[in-house]
């Protein structure tokens, strides 16, 4: 198998929240990252701290939103999302971006726009760790995964698409319930 | 269409012109359809902090995973027995050691490590360049290969790093001279590999058995950066003293 194919292969694996690839590649690259963000004089703690958000950014794109990288490898991209939080990093800082080597650091930055979670997102979230394993594991199918209920009828072991609507409005009351206690 | 598949596809981006106009129409008139939109970005969003969480600590613990494979370490998991039997092993092996000191050329094998490279980790894609060869036969070990690239860009691009990386082509091909050259004219020129540069002239010299050569060019990456490689350059001025 080519490099190409086996990289088409492990990206299907990622969109699937297949977390065994995730170890493979975050084991992979991470040598070779923290190497790189040696040139930007970045401490072994702050760059292991930068290449995790890098990959958990990555994965999450993936797993998320369905990522499909045609012209890139997984590699260039994670490193080109690295890039981009190192230089964030570097401006909380207020360090400014002084590398020599500027023309010859071939990785091309890729721009994230994260926003910052809201305060309901915040109560959600920790709602969302309240409330049963099943309730939990279909509402991220449909909500964070963006499967559609025919699509996680495929994936599962619900017997059929109303089955997955009724479980599914049980848990998003059960998830309102929470937090009107709030 | 059902609802709720129009709004998982109009998150995905993937509604068709007719699913579109339908979501829009919605947005429109139904009240409810309308929060269930914006209540599905808002858990999506919790999710996403939530799975960031877990990510983290699922990282963390392939880290340390990966610390406790190294055979170091584990000699603090294993059983009292195997304590006694790898201390009483150390023992041995330290006496050992005092009746039989390495000679140079074993030194410079325990502290030789290849440098990787760090000057272009895009290796494939979009972003091949000029540089690409080069990089990709020396991440490769074809050393050979390596030498013959870096000295063609070094012809068209008198850059230092590469020049750095061509001396490592050669080092990793044993041509001691020849590296020992390169790197030696590297030390005056402005580069990122500075200390480098230093560590892998004293393990030349080490190599050739030159030991107050050695010991000057630790002095020296000393000198141009006190943090580089500090263990292994105190570990070996060490041994060789």
């Amino acid at each position: 198998m080519n490099k190409e194919t086996f990289d088409v292969e492990l990206q299907e694996l990622l969109r699937r929240d297949d977390r065994s690839t995730l170890e493979t590649i975050y084991t992979k690259h991470k040598p070779v990252f923290l190497n790189y963000a040696k040139t930007y004089n970045l401490s072994e703690d702050d760059a292991l701290d930068i290449y995790q958000d890098a990959v958990i950014a990555m994965y999450q794109n993936f797993v998320k939103n369905q990522l499909v990288l045609n012209k890139s490898s997984i590699k260039t991209y994670l490193f080109g999302i690295g890039k981009n939080k190192i230089f964030r990093f570097l401006k909380t800082k207020n360090i400014l971006v002084k590398h020599n080597n500027l023309k010859d650091d071939e990785v091309t930055e890729i721009h994230f726009n994260e926003e910052n979670p809201t305060v309901l997102q915040q109560q959600l979230a920790e709602n969302l760790r309240q409330i049963s394993d099943s309730c939990n594991e279909l509402l991220r199918l449909f909500y964070y995964r963006g499967l559609t209920i025919d699509e996680i009828v495929e994936q599962t072991d619900y017997k059929d698409p109303n089955t997955v609507r009724s479980h599914k409005s049980r848990c998003i009351k059960r998830l309102k319930t929470l937090f009107k206690k709030v | 269409m059902d609802k709720d598949e129009l709004i998982v596809k109009y998150y995905r981006g993937t509604l068709t012109k007719s699913e579109r106009l339908e979501f829009d129409s919605l947005m429109q008139t139904n009240e409810g359809f309308k929060t269930e939109v914006n209540d599905y970005q808002d858990i999506q969003q919790a999710f996403k902090l939530n799975e960031r969480e877990d990510l983290k600590t699922f990282l963390n613990r392939i880290d340390k995973k990966n610390t406790l494979k190294r055979p170091f370490s584990t000699l603090f998991t294993k059983s009292k027995l195997t304590l006694i039997a790898t201390a009483a092993c150390l023992i041995l092996a330290f006496f050992y050691f005092l009746n039989n000191t390495q000679s140079n050329e074993e030194l410079y094998a325990s502290f030789f490590e290849e440098y990787p490279n760090v000057l272009q980790p895009i290796i494939r894609g979009a972003d091949e360049n000029i540089n690409y060869n080069a990089f990709r036969a020396y991440e490769n070990k074809d050393y050979r290969n390596a030498e013959l690239a870096f000295e063609n860009l070094i012809k068209i691009d008198k850059n230092p790093n590469l020049e750095f990386y061509y001396a490592m082509t050669l080092l990793n091909q044993n041509n001691f001279d020849k590296a020992k050259k390169v790197l030696n004219s590297l030390k005056a020129k402005k580069q990122d590999f500075l200390a480098e540069t230093y560590w892998y002239c004293a393990l030349i010299a080490l190599k050739n058995n030159d030991l107050k050569l050695t010991r000057k060019e630790l002095e020296k990456l000393h000198e141009v950066d006190s943090t580089f490689k500090k263990e292994k350059r105190e570990a070996l001025l060490k041994r060789i003293n």
